[in-house]
């Protein structure tokens, strides 16, 4: 039985790394005894897949990760679990059931929605002024780790200005994700700040996928 | 107070979790709640500390009481340390983020010796005075345990008092007793007089030494009338039923020992001559495998390790192993088992095949010296032919990477003895090439390190030189040279931090002013051998006008006042003197299960000759 659960991440728990999480719920899940599906081989582990990996630093609404269990189990019975288990700073929310041959989690999502805090005041305007650009074009370093010119307007659909410190920000997530910080990135640029990503606040609210044209959460798949 | 880190610096960190807590089985208490708050320190970095079973184990005893809060403390690693300093945040305990300069306790574990400079560095960051004569009412009181305390002689000014022996005996009388005396407005000082009531607690600043004209130790004698004159060490009688932690804290970020642990026995029947913790730790207390199935059980169900491992100094030699492996193996067949320090031999590379599941790890040998001869004077019962049987089995069994550990620079060592670590590595060399082809797997690999000998204390060989440092290269130069197979790998450590931590082990109380200037000098993670720095101490010696040659290249008489002499252990003087002359005579000694060789321990407690008659 394939489940699909949503958690957050929150506090101190925004300084460990992906792989640190995922080792850490792995531990969390036989803990608590939850009938999970384990890869074979030297060092079984059980089988989890995750949307989108969060940034150091950041702070989450929603994570999720899909997983299969070999027997029957109640969701909210497995949240309430794991809850009493799972260390400050991180929950389970929400679980759903999915189709056997519903797509992962990970092959889905196509957008994010983030609040930036940021360090320095900005004004409605310079937010309007940097989204009426014809293209906004970055530096990205790529995989084989060569600088690369990106335009990421396409993948901006909403800059939202919040209050003079305050950013919110929907953007395309997954196959062609445009990191947050980059966001960030090229805005001081175009007012002339100076930049330090360990100074701002990132928060993510949700992970989306796209169905007629909608954006859904992924928890409503 | 809390301290609060700003994510600017914790993300500027490598590894920002080793300063953040909040781990699944952390203890969480409210500080208004408690009367004593205990900051448990290990002078290492958090991966390090973390892996460490006997502070797991003290950091859940002292939380058992509802009246302490024991929290944790690690060495802020250099790029944290700068920043704490830049940013004066004072060092602060993990579980509520309190300035360690609040607690009443800072309770320091002395595993290695290269770990001391990091003590005055955690205490520097905590705004505490690192002399104890400098510290007031308002300072936590400093204490020290652990292996090294078995020394505590070049700590002496620093730590308050010193606890010889295993935690779990003792602490609740001693926090029971501060307990009283805080209580009723008592001082620091009313405390620490009345501690030495107290087997196994030293109080340094109690003791007078003077030194003869030569160096050594003219007398060594308590200037308070309570203060006894020998300090015997404290140990858990009855294993089975001594406390032992089923909910252990579980690391956010992979650390050195990532696993449940769980202890086999305590102590170890070979008496190795140059093995400090064979001694301090005797008499051998086994566990009952009952007991210890039901807390590999519970550990396992409280914490959702993938991995137990079952420790001890010979795992071997733990009478029901058998026992204890099947219920493992039967009950956690998905749990991965570890079981290091195992000898070779048929038993153990059957048990090998289904820890390891078919994926073959190495195997590892420590005859520690090159030559029969040598291996008898350290009394390290293991033969040429032990070793080429057992690695000729392995071989057939499918394995081909072995491991070889060795020391140089043990009493007596010859050029002979060093060729025959050479003479041993070709031997398993020749052994792979007697299998058959179609038998054997096809990559041998042995790899063959030495490290250099340290004389401890407590051990037969604390009256012997150490090498200099000329005649540790001089052997690591001519292995170097002997070593011409491809299929040997020749590993070594470095001379100078072995040089170095032969002095702080041996060392006296004039020693503690030389840690003193070399963490002045910027020395700290003086253990981790890419940052130590030599010449950091060179200049400490020098400045504190000390010849570090006095405690390093020394022959020491029998007669002579060592440092340590005034703590009891259990074993005599007179029995470590008479095996060091075994030694010299190249006599062995058998171990304790086949005869007691009478060390003295039966003094205080029954030996594992005596287990017979339980
Ligand atoms: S008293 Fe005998 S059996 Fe006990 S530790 Fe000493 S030598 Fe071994």
């Amino acid at each position: 039985m394939r489940k699909r659960i949503k958690f957050n991440k929150h506090g101190q728990l925004k300084y460990i790394g992906h792989l640190d999480l995922q080792r850490l719920l792995h531990r969390a899940l036989r803990k608590a005894e939850i009938p999970v599906e384990y890869s074979k081989g030297f060092n079984p582990h059980p089988i989890t897949s995750f949307a989108q990996p969060l940034s150091l630093g950041f702070i989450s609404e929603a994570e999720y990760m899909d997983m299969t269990l070999t027997d029957n189990y109640d969701n909210q019975h497995l949240i309430d679990k794991m809850n009493t288990i799972l260390p400050e700073g991180l929950r389970f929310i929400d679980a759903i059931d999915l189709a056997d041959k519903a797509p992962k989690a990970m092959a889905i999502v196509e957008a994010a929605r983030y609040t930036i805090t940021l360090d320095q005041d900005i004004d409605k305007e310079e937010i309007q002024a940097f989204m009426n650009q014809e293209e906004i074009l970055v530096e990205k370093m790529t995989k084989k780790k060569r600088l690369k010119t990106i335009d990421i307007k396409p993948g901006i659909y909403e800059l939202i200005y919040k209050d003079s410190t305050t950013l919110e920000v929907f953007c395309s997530a997954g196959s062609s994700n445009v990191k947050p910080q980059l966001i960030v990135k090229a805005l001081y640029d175009f007012i002339d700040l100076i930049f330090d990503e360990h100074l701002l606040k990132f928060k993510r609210h949700d992970l989306y996928l796209k169905r007629e044209d909608q954006f859904i959460p992924l928890i409503d798949a | 107070m809390r301290i609060d880190i700003p994510q600017k610096i914790l993300l500027e960190v490598e590894k920002p979790a080793r300063y953040i807590g909040n781990e699944m089985n952390m203890v969480k208490k409210n500080p208004e709640d408690v009367d004593i708050r205990f900051a448990y320190c290990f002078p290492d970095v958090y991966e390090v500390g973390m892996s460490h079973i006997g502070s797991t184990i003290l950091y859940h005893f002292l939380n058992e009481r509802e009246d302490t809060y024991c929290e944790r403390v690690y060495s802020p690693w250099h790029d944290m340390e700068e920043k704490m300093r830049e940013n004066n945040i004072p060092m602060y305990a993990l579980e509520t983020y309190t300035p360690i300069k609040e607690f009443d306790f800072l309770g320091f574990t002395l595993q290695y010796e290269m770990s001391y400079t990091n003590i005055l560095n955690i205490l520097d960051l905590g705004g505490i005075p690192k002399y104890s004569k400098d510290r007031t009412e308002e300072d936590p009181l400093v204490i020290a345990g652990g292996p090294c305390a078995y020394n505590p002689e070049p700590l002496a000014p620093f730590v308050d008092f010193f606890y010889i022996g295993e935690g779990e005996v003792l602490y609740y009388e001693i926090l029971d007793l501060y307990k009283a005396i805080r209580s009723k407005g008592g001082s620091k000082e009313d405390f620490l007089e009345k501690v030495l009531q107290f087997e196994g607690v030293y109080v340094p600043k109690f003791y007078d030494v003077q030194y003869k004209e030569n160096g050594e130790i003219e007398s060594f004698t308590p200037n308070h009338p309570d203060a006894k004159e020998k300090i015997k060490k404290v140990h858990v009688k009855d294993v089975d039923n001594s406390y032992y932690p089923t909910n252990p804290i579980m690391p956010l970020i992979q650390v050195v020992h990532d696993r449940a642990v769980i202890e086999l026995f305590r102590g170890c029947i070979r008496g190795c001559r140059f093995c400090q913790a064979g001694m301090i730790y005797r008499p051998v207390r086994q566990k009952d495998p009952k007991k210890l199935a039901k807390l590999a059980d519970d550990i396992l169900g409280n914490t959702g390790y993938e991995e137990v491992s079952l420790i001890s100094l010979s795992s071997s030699d733990y009478t029901d192993l058998n026992e204890i492996t099947d219920h493992l193996f039967d009950k956690h067949c998905d749990v991965n088992l570890s079981l290091p320090s195992l000898r070779v031999d048929e038993f153990s590379l059957d048990l090998m095949d289904r820890l390891s599941k078919g994926k073959k790890s190495s195997l590892t040998f420590a005859p520690e010296a090159g030559t029969q001869r040598l291996r008898d004077v350290i009394n390290k019962n293991i033969s040429e032919d032990d070793i080429l049987s057992g690695v000729a089995l392995a071989f057939k069994g499918g394995w081909d990477k072995v491991k070889l550990y060795f020391m140089m620079g043990l009493p007596t060592e010859t050029m002979e003895d060093i060729s025959g670590i050479k003479d041993l590595a070709y031997s398993i060399v020749d052994q792979y090439f007697g299998v058959p082809k179609e038998e054997r797997a096809r990559n041998l690999k042995v790899t063959v390190s030495t490290s250099f000998f340290v004389p401890k204390p407590f051990t037969p060989f604390q009256w012997f030189p150490q090498n200099t440092y000329d005649e540790f290269m001089a052997k690591q130069a001519l292995l170097n040279s002997e070593i011409r197979n491809r299929k040997i790998q020749y590993n070594c450590h470095d001379a100078k931090l072995s040089a170095l931590e032969g002095i702080v082990a041996r060392g006296d109380r004039r020693v503690a002013d030389v840690i003193y200037h070399a963490w002045k000098n910027g020395s700290k993670f003086d253990g981790w051998s890419d940052h130590f720095v030599y010449d950091k101490w060179v200049k400490a010696f020098e400045e504190c006008n000390i010849d570090g040659d006095f405690y390093h290249t020394r022959e020491r008489s029998y007669d002579e006042i060592l440092p340590w002499d005034f703590i009891n252990i259990g074993v005599t003087k007179a029995f470590l003197w008479k095996e060091f002359e075994k030694a010299i005579n190249e006599e062995v000694t058998p171990n304790c299960r086949e005869k007691c060789s009478n060390c003295g321990v039966s003094k205080i407690d029954k030996g594992a000759c005596y287990e017979k008659e339980n």
